[in-house]
């Protein structure tokens, strides 16, 4: 049986997360996260599960919370009473909230598991902000938002990083403490925030409450609500706005359109949008989502942010060539391809971003057309069809700066792209940046792939095996993605022995394809 | 020879808890947690060859973490934890087997939050 982590706390929350703690104007009276006095008859301190803010534009941004002052209640209601509660926000210009912009007041609905998504509108465009909330007199941390630029404004430069795949029970959450030392402007999350499987009793630093296969809504809600205790997480949560969206595990793993019952999509689905920044928009309709959706961000980004599990057929089988090039097979829908299709046609933005979950580019082993011997089945290579539709799409519509954003695999890779694989001297069309993950797979150490294989697919750049995330650094002139790693590893509990540093980094150059190292 | 063994207690201490769990059946082992000071308390309360273990998480996305108390019937151990005020922790009280270190199916009680 693995040691378990030592009996003592060896995080602190990130200063910005923290910030609640200080002695701010306005909202005199209310407790702060440290001391928290306590009213009889009330409710103790709610915000355990930190704060959020998520898909800005250039007036505004979604704030989120959610109450919970026993977080792993295995309820799912995080020890909150079966009653609506009123909760206050506040957005200012300054991290002591002396200016505030914008306020009002909400309702954490009990049928909501009491999370909050507040809206602001009005704010100035290009800005940073920061928010809180106050419920019943208590005060939340502090985050640290900010809106998008104005629409055609190119700004000189934006920063985001890029994770996925956090297995709560393979690793700590160092990998967001680089996320939040970096203070990015955007964070994009790209699938299995968190994962469904049962508890592992194998290579773990930390364990679930709840330990069989969450599958209902409860038990959805009590896994992210075990997540967010993380000082880590909440600290990068509050540090800059995300982009999100799921792929697998925060469902089942490996799931489809056709193999999942209603009722489970249903549960899912709304214990997501529930602990996610997410617009109204996003709100689930019974068991769907409308998920995917754009950023933009003035006239130097959008990120369409890729929902390719909803809408997608079943997996082919293992090298069933008939199958997964088979045209009317899709992986996003034929409804998500033609909003897609149809953005690249009106180019508003100098790069365009496809922020998704799976492998886009092709990983065959031997090179042959007729052998389809794909790493992954349910990665793009799945739906060749689906592939070459939008690539050959962003070629048709002379997009200027195809970036396909990556998880899903644990690895980190870089790949530029082809309509043609098979064909080593096809021209390039773009390039993909896949994100390791934060956690998941742990101590990592798998063999590389072969130069056998390597020969086999020479578009592919890069890999390495440790958990991390990419921090991108974009201007009108170039893209600087800096592959991100943990060393020696996320097992390791204490912050003070763990490095993070940058493993490679490669540049793309505007109007220009291909990789280039940097 | 009287071996003192710090945190092991004969008999239980006086601090009132500020809250407990039994396991299922009989209450064979105990957890209590004392606010003040940050106690936890495991006691056994019956000869039936199994330990009493609390589980418990903390703040800070730790745990889970073990305490053991395999002295037999009638004894409890007492856990003193370090704990930001405030702050708070999730347990629960099973039976178990002390050499393997393997809890019994079966036989945990339902969690309780508490807070220091």
């Amino acid at each position: 049986m693995p040691e378990r982590p030592v009996n003592r706390r060896i995080f602190v929350l990130g200063g910005l997360a923290a910030a609640g703690t200080a002695a701010l104007p306005g909202w005199t009276g209310a407790s702060t996260p440290a001391p928290r006095s306590v009213t009889p008859n009330a409710i103790r301190y709610p915000f355990e599960l930190g704060v959020a803010s998520g898909d800005p534009t250039p007036d505004g941004v979604v704030l989120w919370t959610r109450l919970a002052p026993a977080p792993l209640n295995t309820d799912g209601h995080g020890g909150m009473p079966n009653a609506d509660v009123t909760v206050d926000w506040e957005v200012a210009g300054d991290q002591s909230f002396a200016s505030v912009v914008a306020s009002g007041s909400t309702v954490a609905r009990y049928a909501d598991a009491h999370s909050v998504h507040v809206e602001p509108v009005g704010l100035a465009p290009d800005r940073e902000y920061f928010y809180r909330f106050r419920a019943d007199g208590h005060i939340s941390p502090a985050g640290r938002t900010r809106t998008a630029p104005p629409a055609g404004a190119m700004p000189a430069q934006l920063r985001f990083a890029f994770g996925s795949c956090q297995h709560w029970e393979e690793g700590w959450y160092h990998a967001h403490r680089g996320i939040t030392a970096d203070r990015p402007d955007l964070v994009l999350f790209l699938g299995d925030y968190l994962y469904e499987n049962p508890s592992s009793a194998l290579s773990t630093v930390r364990g679930y409450v709840i330990t069989s296969e969450a599958d209902t809504l409860a038990e959805y809600r009590h896994r992210y609500a075990q997540h967010r205790t993380d000082p880590q997480l909440q600290a990068a949560h509050a540090v800059a706005p995300w982009l999100v969206v799921f792929d697998d595990h925060e469902v089942e793993n490996n799931w489809n359109s056709t193999n999942q019952t209603a009722a489970r999509r249903e549960a899912a689905f709304r214990a997501f949008y529930e602990n996610m920044p997410l617009r109204r928009s996003s709100l689930p309709v019974g068991s769907s989502i409308p998920l995917y959706r754009r950023i933009q961000w003035g006239a130097l980004a959008r990120f369409h942010m890729l929902d390719t599990r909803q809408y997608r057929n079943a997996q082919a089988p293992t090298g069933s060539c008939s199958t997964m090039r088979d045209p009317a097979r899709t992986i996003t829908g034929g409804t998500q391809e033609q909003w897609l299709l149809a953005a690249l046609a009106q180019q508003t933005a100098r790069w365009d971003f496809l922020g998704q979950q799976v492998f886009f580019a092709q990983r065959d082993d031997d090179n042959l057309r007729s052998t389809c011997l794909t790493n992954s089945t349910d990665a793009w290579d799945g739906y060749t069809a689906s592939r070459d539709r939008i690539a050959a799409g962003w070629v048709q519509r002379g997009v200027r700066n195809p970036v396909v954003l990556t998880g899903d695999v644990h690895r980190h890779w870089a790949a530029d792209l082809r309509l043609d694989y098979y064909d080593h001297s096809a021209p390039i069309i773009g390039s993909e940046l896949v994100t390791t993950s934060i956690t998941s797979s742990g101590a990592g150490g798998s063999s590389p792939p072969s130069q056998t294989w390597m020969s086999n697919n020479p578009h592919i750049r890069y890999w390495q095996d440790q958990r991390g995330y990419v921090l991108a650094t974009l201007t009108p002139a170039q893209l600087t993605a800096e592959f991100k790693i943990v060393t020696p590893s996320v097992l390791e509990p204490n912050p003070a022995n763990v490095t993070i540093r940058t493993d490679r980094r490669f540049a793309l150059l505007d109007g220009q394809r291909g990789l280039q190292n940097a | 020879m009287l071996l003192m063994v710090i945190g092991f207690m004969l008999s239980g201490p006086s601090a009132v808890a500020d809250s407990s769990r039994c396991t299922p059946s009989g209450c064979a082992g105990q957890a209590r947690f004392v606010s003040l000071g940050e106690h936890l308390y495991v006691d056994d309360k019956l000869a039936d060859g199994h330990s009493a273990v609390a589980v418990y998480w903390l703040e800070g996305g730790t745990g889970p973490f073990e305490v053991w108390n395999p002295n037999g019937n009638g004894s409890t151990v007492d856990h003193n934890l370090e704990l930001a005020e405030g702050s708070w922790i999730y347990y629960y009280v099973c039976l178990g087997e002390y050499g393997l270190r393997s809890i019994l199916s079966g036989t945990c009680s339902a969690g309780v939050t508490d807070y220091a």
